[in-house]
């Protein structure tokens, strides 16, 4: 768990992925999450694995480095698996005890499992690649349409980048605790249910007081800075979109054509 | 009693942010020794500590501790009974309702039964210089910044680890209690015969306090030696971000001003001794 990089972080970098405008990003981000979530077929799984195997090279992500940042994913991706393989009713291929392990249920553990994983990669390209301060003003001004129902865009977005922000910060300090904790004493993942509730008790009070103590700290910086949200708020550096946004987005909504069609048409 | 061979450590290796944290440590020290632990921030000083008790374990080298290597999985498992490691800013680590909890901790995790409990705790509560009558009941957070370091000094103290390894145990605190702390674990060391190994950025501390002092410069062993020795190269020290103890400064200026001073002063007293025989020496030309 120590010293690898956690869910969230930002990699600063001058990959093709980071000069993308991050409103393209968020876009092509969903799109691929849709195409992952719609893709019914070999032929669409081949697909939009590749667009992902693109993407990596395009934004300098290594293999390992997604990896690492899937890891606390793997035990709900593998218990989702298990339980999609073994609970579907259909060809048996493997009994044990009253369970049986069928065909239908394998490919759609395995759909599930593709699924997710794909999804949780996007997701992490998109953070990887893109600094809190330009996700902010991505999600702002997509979501600016709706300040005129009256939703307050800039603070919702400010909200957003915030809590994505302090998402590897909290991480870090719960493995900080944890480390703490184990000096003096605590186990964690092994013993009885008392002896692990306990143990986990011991994180999550002090990470609570610490994230308190956080958002207090940071709540008075941003005052002591006169910060205000709202519409008269001025940027260091203006969104534009370039070429290369334009050849994202059409990548972007080919595949997804490309699935929609299979997946109605055919 | 604690064995550092060329230790080498990088954080998130393999991915765009590695850093090398420690590079190619090695030092030992004796058991019953006092050592401090002195560099910059980022130095690396934080990250050699969690090495010592085996919270991570070396990307190259070897950390050996009684004999045994870190990386031993059995070992490590009990070595923190052996290495007690106070955290920095250890009182945020807190979550007990009563200070008594707070410090049983450790020993419940061990399945101590609750009279010998009760006894350590009262008796490492006093060794903090705290009362266990006015304290044992309150809330840990209710306490004063000065009292809940004691307090979390306490949690440690109170498994009687033999060596024992602080990460700026008095930073933040106010000079009375930083000075009853520093007195407390040079007794530890001198009257109970614990290893203890301080990290801090005073030199003074250092001057006063160590057997051995090693300072680290960006993940490197700079220096190391006897006070002593160490105060004889202000310039390293300068480069790793650190200062001369008043007396030891005093005496290199005084140097650098052309009086055949003698460097090799820890304390006030050996500086006023030197200046003595400065002055009686001058008087005699």
């Amino acid at each position: 768990m120590a010293g690898s990089i956690n869910f969230g972080q930002f990699v600063p970098g001058t990959s093709f992925l980071h000069r993308l405008d991050p409103r393209t990003k968020i876009f092509c981000c969903a799109g691929l999450v849709l195409a992952s979530l719609l893709a019914d077929r070999p032929a669409g799984f081949a697909l939009v694995s590749l667009v992902l195997l693109l993407a990596l090279r395009l934004g300098q992500v290594g293999w390992r480095l997604l990896l690492s940042f899937l890891r606390p994913f793997a035990l709900i991706l593998l218990l989702s698996f298990v339980l999609q393989a073994f609970l579907t009713p259909g060809e048996k291929w493997l009994a044990v005890g009253p369970l049986a392990l069928t065909r239908e249920g394998l490919y759609l553990g395995g759909t599930v499992l593709w699924r997710l994983l794909h999804i949780a990669a996007f997701g992490s390209l998109l953070t990887l690649t893109t600094s809190p301060v330009r996700l902010t003003a991505g999600l702002e001004s997509i979501l600016k349409p709706l300040a005129r129902l009256g939703v307050p865009v800039c603070d919702v977005a400010t909200m957003i980048t915030l809590a994505l922000r302090f998402v590897p910060t909290l991480l870090e300090e719960a493995q900080e605790i944890v480390r703490a904790q184990q000096c003096r004493g605590a186990v964690f993942g092994r013993g009885g249910p008392v002896t692990r509730l306990r143990s986990l008790v011991s994180v999550l009070v002090p990470l609570f007081a610490g994230a308190f103590r956080r958002a207090e700290d940071l709540a008075t910086a941003m005052e002591i800075r006169c910060y205000r949200g709202g519409a008269n708020r001025t940027r260091m550096r203006e969104l534009r979109y370039a070429a290369r946004d334009g050849a994202a987005l059409a990548c972007t909504l080919a595949v997804l054509g490309a699935i929609l069609c299979w997946r109605w048409w055919y | 009693m604690i064995l550092v061979e060329d230790l080498t450590y990088w954080y998130a290796p393999g991915t765009p942010l590695a850093v090398k944290a420690l590079d190619g440590v090695s030092f030992s020290l004796a058991e019953g020794k006092f050592m401090v632990l002195a560099g910059g921030t980022g130095s690396g000083k934080t990250t050699l500590a969690q090495h010592l008790n085996g919270l991570l374990l070396p990307s190259s080298g070897r950390v050996q501790v009684g004999g045994r290597d870190t990386r031993e999985e059995a070992f490590r498992r009990q070595l923190w009974r052996t290495v007690g490691l106070l955290w920095q800013y250890p009182e945020r680590q807190f979550f007990e309702e009563t200070v008594y909890r707070e410090v049983a901790f450790a020993l419940r995790n061990l399945g101590a039964d609750e009279e010998y409990i009760r006894e350590r705790v009262a008796w490492a509560l006093r060794a903090v210089g705290l009362n266990p009558a006015e304290v044992l009941d309150l809330s840990p957070f209710a306490l004063s910044g000065g009292m809940r370091r004691r307090v979390a000094l306490a949690s440690v103290l109170v498994y009687r680890p033999r060596v024992l390894v602080l990460d700026e145990p008095t930073a933040g605190l106010d000079p009375a209690s930083r000075e009853h702390i520093l007195g407390l674990l040079k007794k530890l060391q001198e009257e109970e015969g614990h290893t203890v190994i301080l990290i801090t950025h005073r030199m003074e501390e250092a001057a006063r306090l160590a057997d051995w002092v090693v300072v680290l410069s960006r993940g490197r062993v700079c220096l190391q030696g006897t006070p002593r020795e160490v105060f004889q190269n202000p310039a390293a020290l300068k480069e790793a971000g650190l200062h001369l103890p008043f007396p030891c400064r005093l005496m290199h200026r005084l140097r650098e001003e052309g009086l055949a001073a003698g460097t090799a002063v820890l304390t006030l007293e050996e500086a006023e001794a030197e200046l003595e025989r400065l002055r009686t020496r001058g008087r005699q030309h």
